[in-house]
């Protein structure tokens, strides 16, 4: 009756799309956009980060609204990734480079978090005094061309690969059902993107200057 | 007032309509615009149709060259080096096909040049039919002839696909004059080879199967009733579905569809798009949307979309695939939540 149901091949495809959409996509727009506030000096961002520490039940909204979703997100990712043989050269389609660019900034968004990780969330393990200014460890980390470099790619691959998400998305729900309307919200999840993108940016400039 | 005004075009049954713009995919330019939105605007002239094997009757064809008679003459004698008599390998161009060959499914695939002349409007098709007439190589070896598949020569019956200079396109389609040089054939990939230019693509109609892509009757006998009426609008858009000839384009040109993966690729997906469009198939819709929602079904689709931009057909098969999106959605939520409806 309820193949769907019984069937997971479909609803893990699908939980893994809403997972990457709703936890970890929101959460991304409202990380960005609080570290935009980088700007505003080191006395605002340390007082935020006080705030948000002081948030209830902090460690689950973490754990069941970004860990466990990440993880879920990125494995089934990997599982997606081995059934799957691009060729951007081939079908040098605007789609079909997207399809794979989806793809590659996947994988190396796992690498990009994982360091990101280590240079906040773990650093501050070995050193818990890097929470009472974070600023200046931001600041310290950010100094060093290579690490902004990096950070600076990792941003924009994650903001891309959420902008895109989105549009395949609309494709994958149903949103977007025909050829003309999947093209429409593709080109709306474009201005989307930039100005993630430039809030990102913002955010590190900010630690930077 | 005696004069029978005529009907609103909304109205009027008979009058072929046109699907609406937007279901065409037309997002670059190198993708034809479809027939019905050229045709009368701007359809090119019409070049006059030179059929090359009429003029066996002309007197000067014989008359231009008397060598050829004497080169017939000497064919036992010296075995020429071209096939094809001089006179006729002059008159044509030359041209270069470099075919991928394999000699069996497990023996090792191999390039070979042929060198063949070729007339106005000579399409890929009629090449390897002339080349089948004498298969001798570039460097003038005699080979075993090029194993390929053709039945229709006119884009209907999807038996000629195969990858031209590295796309998979339809052989009898494919006009000579259009294409690079050499002209590179390979056998369409992603389905098991059986030699040369041949593949077995009988998976296509196990994948129909899984989908259960067919309408039941409504009876076996006389039921007195007329077919369910399809209204022209919902017919045209039906009808773009309905040209699919199962060549494996598209699935060839998916990334997500592979030999050993489930996948069942674009063409067969949009087969359950049209099934479930009719309305004797609506009874039967939610089976079909549940077999596309098991293994290798919806949402194995990569949202690549090459399929829609390689279909010799100009099939809408992003838009197919997104309206199933819709479809299994809403039939998710009525697994989950319950439905009356079957």
């Amino acid at each position: 009756m309820s193949a769907s149901l019984h069937n997971r091949h479909f609803l893990y495809r699908r939980i893994h799309s809403l997972l990457g959409l709703v936890p970890l996509g929101i959460f991304m727009v409202f990380h960005l956009w609080q570290n935009s506030q980088a700007r505003l000096g080191a006395a605002h961002y340390n007082a935020l980060v006080a705030k948000m520490a002081e948030i209830n039940y902090l460690l689950v909204f973490e754990a069941t609204l970004v860990v466990v979703p990440l993880l879920l997100h990125a494995a089934y990712g990997l599982v997606i990734l081995g059934s799957g043989t691009a060729e951007p050269l081939r079908y040098s389609y605007r789609r079909n480079w997207l399809y794979w660019l989806q793809r590659m900034s996947g994988i190396a968004m796992i690498a990009f978090v994982a360091l990101h990780l280590g240079l906040t969330r773990i650093a501050a393990i070995i050193d818990p005094s890097i929470y009472n200014d974070m600023y200046s460890h931001m600041q310290h980390s950010l100094s060093q061309p290579v690490t902004f470099g990096v950070y600076m790619v990792g941003l924009w691959l994650s903001v891309f690969h959420l902008a895109n998400g989105l549009a395949t998305a609309a494709i994958t729900w149903g949103l977007t059902t025909n050829a003309a309307a999947q093209r429409r919200f593709g080109l709306l999840c474009i201005p989307f993107g930039l100005v993630l993108g430039a809030l990102g940016t913002q955010g590190l400039i900010g630690f930077v200057l | 007032m005696t004069e029978k005004t005529p009907p609103d075009d909304e109205l009027n049954l008979n009058k072929p309509v046109a699907p609406p713009p937007e279901l065409v995919d037309h997002l670059d330019d190198e993708q034809r615009e479809p027939e019905w939105l050229t045709e009368a605007t701007e359809r090119p002239p019409e070049t006059p149709h030179i059929d090359h094997y009429d003029d066996e009757d002309d007197p000067d064809r014989w008359q231009e060259s008397e060598d050829t008679a004497e080169l017939a003459a000497n064919e036992d004698e010296s075995a020429p080096e071209h096939p094809w008599s001089q006179a006729e390998h002059d008159a044509a161009e030359v041209v270069q096909l470099k075919i991928r060959r394999q000699d069996d499914p497990f023996s090792t695939p191999y390039w070979q040049l042929f060198d063949i002349p070729s007339h106005e409007r000579d399409n890929v098709l009629s090449l390897l039919r002339t080349l089948r007439e004498h298969p001798i190589t570039g460097s003038g070896e005699r080979v075993d002839p090029v194993a390929f598949e053709h039945q229709c020569m006119e884009e209907v019956c999807g038996s000629c696909a195969m990858l031209i200079n590295g796309r998979p396109r339809m052989a009898c389609s494919a006009l000579i004059a259009d294409l690079e040089q050499p002209i590179v054939l390979e056998p369409l990939p992603k389905f098991p080879l059986v030699r040369d230019l041949m593949v077995d693509r009988s998976r296509l109609f196990e994948h129909l199967k899984r989908v259960q892509a067919w309408i039941h009757v409504d009876g076996a006998w006389d039921i007195h009733q007329p077919g369910l009426r399809i209204a022209q609008q919902q017919w045209a858009r039906d009808y773009l579905y309905s040209r699919c000839m199962h060549c494996g384009c598209c699935m060839a040109a998916c990334p997500q569809y592979d030999e050993h993966l489930d996948f069942v690729g674009p063409a067969t997906l949009a087969q359950v798009r049209l099934m479930n469009a009719h309305p004797n198939g609506r009874a039967t819709r939610s089976t079909r949307l549940h077999a596309i929602m098991g293994d290798g079904g919806l949402s194995d689709c990569g949202n690549a979309q090459n399929c829609v931009k390689v279909c010799p057909k100009e099939i809408p098969l992003t838009t197919a695939i997104g309206e199933l999106g819709r479809a299994t959605t809403v039939q998710l939520i009525k697994d989950f939540f319950g439905s009356s409806e079957p």
